[in-house]
């Protein structure tokens, strides 16, 4: 169980936590730059940790169903599934964390902001894909339309996430004439925090992710023995 | 830290929580690799 094999395969989730305990203690002892926001700008390493774990999330479930596509093969169909499922648990915290923090700093939960509704429709393309794999019956049929779909909503997602946000210029979320989203005006100190929760938060929905996956296809293992 | 201001005492707290979740996935990890090990016995 300990040998090499098995440690460089798995080192990464102990990892993720240990990244993130750094990310908390740092996150709530340095000292940050004096802005109009005060301490809540210690959010930024929280909440947007859950945006790059959905965009993480939803990279792996597009590359799933790419591979369906050109392999077929239905374990990609379910990784994919996985991948927008723990995706979406992701985004509803990280927009659950936004309205936490809007409210204390622009005075109301949402606002009518491209970045806010942006990630909400994207969101919603991806409750869509839900619906759409319920409303198909016959498997393969469903693995193949959601597929499809599935690439089309990374794309939607980039374009409402990466994209759209960038450019717009009637916004109060940070990030959009000064390039990243995430990134703003955080001094050097902020960023030596910032960067390894990111990677932290990452590699916890990955592990996630991969706990899901390797449930399912235990699962799939033993309704196939079943059925012989 | 700011003592003076116990937030030190927040961090301990999130600090737990955080290890908590992490010995829950690590213990579900393990779980799940006996289970694919018995599988594979069992396929043998």
């Amino acid at each position: 169980m300990f040998n090499l094999k098995y440690i460089l395969r798995n080192f990464w989730k102990p990892l993720s936590i240990l990244l993130l305990v750094y990310a908390i203690v740092a996150g709530f002892s340095i000292s940050i730059p004096d802005t109009n926001i005060g301490d809540t700008l210690r959010n930024v390493f929280y909440h947007v940790g859950m945006w790059f774990a959905l965009l993480a999330l939803m990279t792996s479930s597009f590359i799933h169903s790419i591979r369906y596509l050109s392999k077929g093969q239905m374990i990609d169909d379910s990784k994919a599934n996985e991948g927008v499922l723990v995706g979406l648990f992701f985004g509803i915290l990280g927009i659950i964390t936004g309205m936490i923090w809007a409210t204390f700093t622009w005075g109301v939960p949402w606002t009518n902001d491209p970045h806010l509704n942006g990630a909400a429709v994207s969101l919603l393309v991806y409750f869509a894909y839900q619906v759409l794999r319920s409303a198909v019956p016959d498997a393969e049929k469903k693995a193949r339309v959601a597929a499809v779909y599935n690439i089309f909503a990374y794309i939607i997602l980039l374009v409402f996430v990466g994209i759209l946000p960038r450019l717009s210029t009637n916004t109060l979320h940070p990030g959009s004439a000064d390039g990243n989203p995430a990134f703003g005006d955080m001094d050097a100190q902020m960023r030596l925090v910032f960067y390894p929760a990111i990677l932290g938060w990452i590699l916890l929905a990955l592990w996630i992710l991969n706990l899901r996956n390797r449930a399912r296809k235990i699962e799939s293992d033993l309704q196939e023995k079943e059925m012989e | 830290m700011e003592t003076e201001n116990k937030i030190w005492v927040v961090v301990a707290v999130l600090t737990t929580i955080l290890v908590g979740i992490g010995i829950y996935l690590f213990n579900l990890d393990r779980k799940l690799t006996k289970m694919e090990r018995k599988m594979k016995e069992e396929k043998k």
